[in-house]
């Protein structure tokens, strides 16, 4: 960029940052003709009052067009202060580099302004489903269900008079409440389905239920091993039409979306759906403790009274208990469905059609009651839209999908192997120790069970023949038979063998627990079963999980043997005491000192030790639920002393061992009350990388093996049954777009469509177990490539984006506005608008550098303060990324980093008791004890406290302001939040759930934020890309090639108008040009963070360009964007120069 | 290259090798067996040359002509290609003294799907190696990416690494499309449709592997001077030691060892030499255990004159834990082979 030139005009104190002429090609093409008396360059750059640049006056005069870019004096003294305020927390406003002014011209914004657009475009996106949708919720008495259902395969209309029954292609009215069966026996695909429109009752029912002798054609698929993998076509799935937008109600609807074969196209239908659980939760969503007293079947506490008859956990069967009340539903015959077979389908099935109508009847109840509830609190049409088009994800795949589930299981088989291979190889070399006991002296063995069974013959019968044991003597030679003969007295005594032989007699007991039991005889052939793993000897039952495996290993804790106790978990072995003092010890001291010296801290202990009075010194029980402070003052002097001294991050846990050494557990990451159950589980095996973990025995190679393969077999081990199990439909060829057929001869085509609850949470973000919480690739976890698999069709592309730091934008542009109604005018607003990594002046940067962490640590206490964690919780998590910090050392890091970003808090009297107090500050003690004095609760005394002095506290006085109303609403589309946390008034309830209101208005913001750019993309592109999938701050669309990079450039305008919208509705009316646009859109083949991701895994150890042949996509920043989409004139696209024409 | 020492196989070694040779062929049972032959072609610098050479358009004639219904895509061809000149790969600590024997896998595959079949058969491979050693890890795919010659090419070997000392490549792998020729054409066993397979060639070295895997046997970081050969491949499976009462040898004790060396033979069980050894006393016993060690041997039978003989009850110990478990002759010889069942 060329750096900007500056001036001062002697009539302004604001300084003018004016362009030099650019000499690039593509700036000159954006300069404006000279008609402005001012240089032609800088009639475009604006800035406001703190030097943040503002969007491009072109930008500004299409997005605000009632707004002037001027300031009252007013405005400019009040800018003094806050300037002030940013420089005291050592921001420099001029520091930064200005950026290319954008020139683009927008299609005509509908209404007086952006904040009329929206509503309009969203108004008119939902039109034609709440057309469809109105009658339905309307309709106080539905059509007569038939007496009798027809067993016909398909789809039958019943006449709601008298009830006959008419085979029809698909369901005649567009608007229908629908509900799916599925026979879990039989795999995924749809086995009944029933639906009601406002005029008739419908059925639809499987020809593999029907017809049990008419086969559906299989067409063998390309590369998709049918013997071993369900393969799900088209056929099997139930027809809805196309054509006309139509619109499914349903309960849990992605569920029966899934189930929907016209879904599975790669062009969209138009059919958009309706979740009435969905719903639900964003009427009367809880959060997860709420869920867990729902769940639990304890009497309820007085506090949660109020919320309790508001809400409901999300199934059918409650939902309809809060909304309808009445018989409680039935779901007794879902059985039959879930364990039963195909056959007791057939014969149940009026029963079983009645069960799934019954279901439908409860749904469209639960809608009449919900949805003008959901209306009248989620008011903006942006809402609705949002949640449509989210509810129509689509993944599309290819051959590929089978190749890396194949790929992945078999690394994952074979790290397992080879983990297994080498314990077993250290659980064989550890029985050598059995020798003159020499396991007494082994750190690590010396309390496994080494005892030995031995084999006795039993006492031979007096006066009773021996069975004699039969032996072959065909093809023996004359010396063979001799030998046989003469030693056939030796075979005979197998019958004074016990009946049952012990396994292994002569080889210790833990390791015989490793072992099976051999086949008594010997066959050639293999065993029968295929599944049945042939018996080999030595340990095969062996894996990391086990609690021999770390001793095997021989592992250290900070150099410490790891011991297991039953009541404590894993910790390590901390020896005090030299050898001479302690007695009859099992325990090998003498070895543990060889190998470890007494540490300072523990020599004192000993030294100081006199009888049992050391002992006693020790507290017998520490209550894990006391508070730190109370904690400290129950332990003894010398208890205290040894934990300061010790800078380790083992937990005490009151354990002397034998007399000789301590006992401390290893930490756990969720508090120090937890016991770790596995050393060599997921959340440890990072420490192992940071030589807090280690194996004690140089020569064990094994042991830094076997943590690497556990490391790369965790992420598949935990999301191989969510991959495995997601239903992927394959298309036929005739099923494809004709220009794909020619492709589908070596490649199968197919789609999943993801099960996503549109608004799945509290927040009403969208949740989905397998796609929403997949990570991003890394090179040491098998299958962490699942994200690329999914992949565009050739001839189209994925278009997309992540928001950048999204959350924290809408954080601080409500703090900014709240405090100062200017962008940037806070010092979080001013970072996150203006600060960079690459000069260290963002806010995670800042942060580290408080704290004196890494900037990616530093990124996850940002992010946690700002969803509402707190002080200790920032200390749990600084002991996790470093658990060699102790915890007053954490305390201390964590108490700085709150002063400088949150503040402190201070309560202001109320006017009141100005007479008889100082109108000042006060602190929460002082405030308390002034009130206590008054006899008065502190809310009577002093206003609501709020926060002061941090670069975050005008964020966070928002955020209260926000959360502590009593009807809390979303900034941005007026979103209420959950009945269920709403506090009615009452304060305590105010305080209770602050923490997840104060993260609802950022989250829930975001939630809105996401629904705006969806609608503006459906705006802006119309039927031309197909929604794929969002999660978090990410975006992506599915596009053919030809209209890529216009998609790309619509998801910049999206982004703009996005911002524009949030800021202008709080009062902003403005837009930073730092957040105008996506630093980059991708345009991609397959789904990844970052097109240039080649995702190698063990699993794909090629990575995606070799290995799959797929080439890295391109990224456009905005400039890149318009150049390839040929021109900065979005009003010239075809498809919107005249909307109403082609809408 | 003075520097490499020139390595041979003596007897033991030898029979390990012949081992080895035949797991090789039971691997990839499904495979078309052309034998063995012997080559004069020298073979050039290339790993993608041999598609050129005159040998290989005889292994596809000979296909067509003995194995017509197997000459279709996808296939596989085996052979021993005993050479007399060839040049070693790089980067090994030791080679062979010629001459060598080649054990040949050609995979003729649809090109299209050549790079995902390319990657099965390196897993494949190293998974057999793997099987074979005293530790696993030591094994790794290496990319050979200064060898390839553009599209459609691909080289890796598969190398046992030694520590320090280095690494011997015990297996080669490459992928090549084959020349634009009529004679290579193999009709696609699904369609039948006519094309121009690629080609995955794996090359193992009998003679340097084997050694690779004797060495892999003795560096495995143990006290004990064990040769943890794998006991499937071990030339010896078990060894017979009779313990005597006395220092004087008993016909009886002989003739139980020599009717259990009989009964191991019989099912087929690869005992060591001579058959049996018997030991006068402690000392005896405690170096012939040592020496059976040693020669990597996984389990001895140890017959103790005053017990087994009264009752049957003999110690089978093993070579990796050093620990003995009592069994009684009439688990002979079916619990040895449940052991050392291949599966």
């Amino acid at each position: 960029a060329t750096k900007a030139g500056r001036e001062h005009y002697a009539s302004s104190n604001v300084k003018i940052f004016r362009k030099l002429p650019s000499k690039t090609k593509l700036k000159s093409k954006h300069a404006l003709p000279t008609t402005s008396t001012t240089s032609p360059a800088n009639v475009e750059y604006a800035e406001n009052l703190v030097k943040v640049q503002m969007i491009s006056q072109n930008l500004h005069r299409q997005l605000f067009p009632q707004a002037k870019r001027e300031y009252t004096n007013a405005e400019r003294v009040a800018a003094k202060l806050y300037n002030a305020e940013l420089q005291r927390h050592g921001i420099d406003v001029a520091s930064t580099e200005p950026m290319p002014d954008v020139k683009l011209k927008l299609p005509p914004l509908r209404g007086k302004n952006i904040e009329e657009h929206f509503y309009a475009i969203a108004k008119e996106q939902v039109a034609p489903y709440e057309a469809l949708l109105q009658p339905l919720v309307a309709c106080q008495q539905l059509p007569a269900k038939p007496k009798r259902w027809a067993f016909y395969a398909g789809w039958t209309a019943y006449d709601p008079v008298d009830g006959s029954a008419t085979p029809v292609p698909q369901p005649l009215e567009k608007g229908i409440i629908f509900d799916v069966e599925v026979c879990v026996s039989e795999g995924s695909a749809p086995v009944l389905a029933t639906a009601v429109s406002t005029k008739r009752w419908y059925c639809w029912v499987s020809p593999k239920l029907t017809k049990h002798r008419l086969s559906v054609p299989q067409v063998e698929p390309i590369d998709v091993d049918q013997n071993e993998r369900p393969h799900y076509t088209l056929d099997e799935l139930i027809p809805l039409g196309c054509g006309e937008p139509g619109l499914v109600v349903g309960h849990n609807v992605s569920y029966d979306r899934a189930r929907l074969r016209e879904q599975y196209l790669i062009e969209d239908t138009g059919t958009r759906f309706v979740d009435t659980m969905s719903l639900h939760m964003c009427v009367s969503g809880i959060t997860s403790y709420q869920r867990a007293m729902l769940k639990s079947k304890k009497e309820p506490a007085e506090e949660d009274l109020s919320w309790l008859e508001q809400s409901a956990l999300n199934n059918l069967v409650d939902v309809h208990r809060l909304y309808c009340g009445g018989e409680p539903l039935s779901k007794e015959p879902r059985n039959i469905f879930v364990e039963g077979t195909l056959e007791q389908v057939r014969q149940q099935f009026q029963s079983l059609v009645n069960y799934c109508a019954g279901d439908v009847e409860a749904t469209h109840r639960i809608l009449t009651k919900l949805y003008p509830m959901f209306a009248a609190r989620f008011p903006h049409p942006v809402t609705l839209a949002g949640m449509l088009e989210m509810g129509s994800a689509y993944l599309p795949v290819n051959s590929n999908w089978e190749r890396y589930i194949r790929d992945a299981q078999l690394t994952y088989e074979d790290l397992s192997i080879e983990a297994k291979y080498h314990l077993g190889r250290r659980a064989e070399e550890a029985c050598a120790l059995l020798h003159d006991e020499q396991y007494r002296q082994h750190l690590w063995l010396w309390d496994e069970d080494w005892s030995v069974q031995s084999l006795k013959l039993k006492q031979l019968p007096k006066r009773k023949q021996l069975p004699t044991v039969h032996l072959l003597e065909q093809e023996l030679n004359p010396e063979q038979r001799r030998l046989q003969r003469k030693f056939q007295h030796l075979y005979d005594q197998r019958a004074l063998l016990p009946a049952r032989r012990p396994l292994l007699p002569g080889y210790p007991q833990w390791y015989r627990k490793l072992c099976r039991k051999p086949p008594t005889c010997y066959t050639d052939d293999q065993p029968e079963e295929a599944n049945v793993e042939p018996w080999t000897p030595g340990a095969c039952d062996i894996s990391t999980g086990m609690q021999i495996a770390p001793k095997l290993l021989s592992l250290c804790w900070e150099g410490y043997p790891l011991h297991y106790q039953r009541e404590h978990g894993w910790g390590f072995l901390v020896p005090f005491r030299s050898v001479e003092c302690s007695g009859n010890s099992k325990l090998p001291i003498e070895q543990l000192l060889t190998r470890c010296a007494i540490p300072e801290f523990a020599r004192q202990y000993a030294a100081g030790e006199d009888g049992e009075l050391a002992m006693d010194m020790l507290p017998k029980q520490i209550d894990e639920h006391l508070s730190k402070r109370q904690f400290y003052k129950k332990i003894s002097q010398r208890q205290q002393q040894l934990e300061q001294n010790y800078k380790g991050s083992g937990v005490w846990c009151n354990q002397v061992l034998d007399d000789c050494c301590f006992f401390l557990k290893l930490p756990h990451k969720n508090g120090p009350s937890f016991r770790v159950g596995n050393p060599l589980s997921k959340d440890f095996l990072n420490k192992f990388s940071e030589h807090a973990l280690s194996s004690g025995d140089p020569t064990c190679q094994a042991a830094a093996r076997v943590i690497e393969i556990a490391r790369m077999m965790s992420y598949w081990r935990n999301n191989q049954d969510r991959i495995l199990g997601q239903m992927v439909v394959w298309l036929q060829a005739e099923e494809l777009p004709s220009e794909l057929r020619i492709h589908a001869k070596r490649m199968a085509y197919g789609a999943i469509v993801p099960q996503i609850v549109v608004a799945g949470t509290l927040t009403r973000r969208a949740m989905e177990s397998t796609w929403m919480t997949a990570s991003n690739s890394r090179a040491n976890r098998i299958g962490s490539e699942l994200r690329s698999m999914v992949q565009a069709p050739p001839g189209y592309k994925l278009v997309g984006a992540d928001v950048d730091s999204q959350e924290l934008w809408i954080a601080s542009v409500l703090g900014d506005a709240y405090a100062h109604g200017e962008h940037g005018a806070t010092p979080l607003g001013w970072m996150t608008l203006s600060g960079s990594k690459s000069n260290g002046s963002d806010m995670h940067s800042i942060t580290a550098k408080v704290v004196g962490i890494s900037r990616d640590h530093a990124k996850v206490l940002n992010y946690a303060r700002i969803y509402g964690a707190g002080q200790q919780f920032a200390e749990t998590l600084l002991q996790q990324f470093n658990p060699t910090l102790s915890a007053t050392e954490a305390k201390a890091k964590a108490m700085k980093m709150f002063a400088a970003t949150k503040g402190k808090r201070v309560y202001r009297l109320r006017e009141e008791f100005h007479d008889e107090q100082e109108d000042r500050p006060y602190s929460s003690y002082e405030a308390k004890r002034l009130a206590l004095q008054r006899n008065r609760p502190v809310g009577e005394v002093f206003h609501r406290p709020s926060w002061h002095g941090g670069t975050e506290s005008a964020m966070f006085n928002r955020l209260e302001e926000i959360a502590t109303r009593e009807q809390p609403e979303t900034p941005f589309l007026n979103c209420r939040l959950s009945r269920a946390l709403e506090s009615h008034g009452e304060s305590d309830q105010e305080q209770r759930f602050l923490p997840t209101r104060v993260n609802w208005v950022v989250q829930s913001g975001a939630v809105d934020f996401l629904h705006l750019m969806l609608v503006s993309m459906r705006w802006l592109l119309g039927t031309h890309a197909r929604f794929c999938l969002s999660f978090h701050d990410e975006l992506r669309y599915l596009v053919k090639d030809e209209l890529a990079a216009k998609a790309a450039l619509a998801m910049h305008v999206t982004n703009l108008l996005t911002r524009s919208f949030c800021a202008s509705r709080i009062g902003l009316t403005d837009l930073p040009m730092s957040v105008a646009f996506f630093s980059s859109v991708e345009v991609d083949t397959v789904l990844r963070k970052e097109c240039t991701l080649d995702c190698q895994t063990p699993s794909n150890p090629h990575g995606l360009q070799i290995g799959y042949g797929i080439s890295p996509g391109q990224s456009l920043s905005i400039e890149d964007a318009i150049a390839k989409a040929g021109g900065h004139d979005l009003s010239q696209w075809p498809w919107l120069k005249r909307p109403k024409e082609l809408s | 290259d003075a520097a490499t020492p020139h390595i041979e196989l003596l007897t033991h070694g030898s029979a390990y090798a012949q081992q080895l040779l035949q797991h090789w062929l039971n691997m990839r049972q499904l495979a078309v067996n052309l034998g063995s032959v012997s080559s004069n072609e020298s073979l050039s610098q290339s790993r993608f040359a041999f598609v050129h050479g005159q040998q290989f358009r005889q292994q596809l004639q000979q296909l067509r002509q003995t194995h017509s219904s197997k000459a279709k895509c996808p296939t596989l061809l085996k052979q021993q290609l005993r050479c007399t000149s060839y040049n070693p790969p790089y980067h090994t600590i030791f080679q062979h003294a010629q001459p060598v024997t080649q054990l040949i896998t050609d995979f003729y595959v649809e090109p299209h799907r050549g790079l995902e079949h390319f990657y099965n058969v390196q897993r494949e491979s190293k998974i057999w190696w793997m099987r074979y050693s005293s530790n696993p890890s030591r094994y790794a795919i290496v990319p050979q990416t200064e060898l390839e010659q553009g599209a459609g090419y691909q080289a890796i070997d598969i190398r046992a690494a030694f520590g320090d000392a280095g690494a011997v490549t015990v297996e080669q792998l490459s992928l090549v499309p084959l020349p634009d020729h009529q004679d290579f054409q193999l009709p696609d066993a699904r369609t039948g449709q006519l094309q121009l397979p690629s080609v995955i060639r794996s090359v193992i070295e009998l003679e340097t592997a084997s050694c690779a895997l004797l060495l892999d046997g003795c560096d495995h970081g143990r006290e004990t001077r064990s040769l943890l050969l794998n006991r499937l491949l071990a030339p010896y499976q078990c060894a017979i030691t009779g313990i005597q009462k006395t220092e004087h040898s008993s016909q009886d004790l002989r003739d139980l060892c020599a009717h259990l060396v009989d009964v191991l033979q019989r099912a087929s069980l690869r005992v060591q030499g001579s058959g049996y050894v018997l030991a006068g006393n402690r000392h005896q016993l405690t170096e012939q255990l040592e020496l059976y060690d040693c020669l990597g041997i996984p389990y001895d039978l140890l017959l103790d004159e005053q017990q087994t003989l009264s009752n049957g009850l003999l110690q089978l110990r093993s070579r990796d834990t050093q620990l003995a478990e009592t069994v009684h002759i009439s688990d002979l010889p079916d619990y040895l082979l449940n052991i050392f069942r291949n599966y």
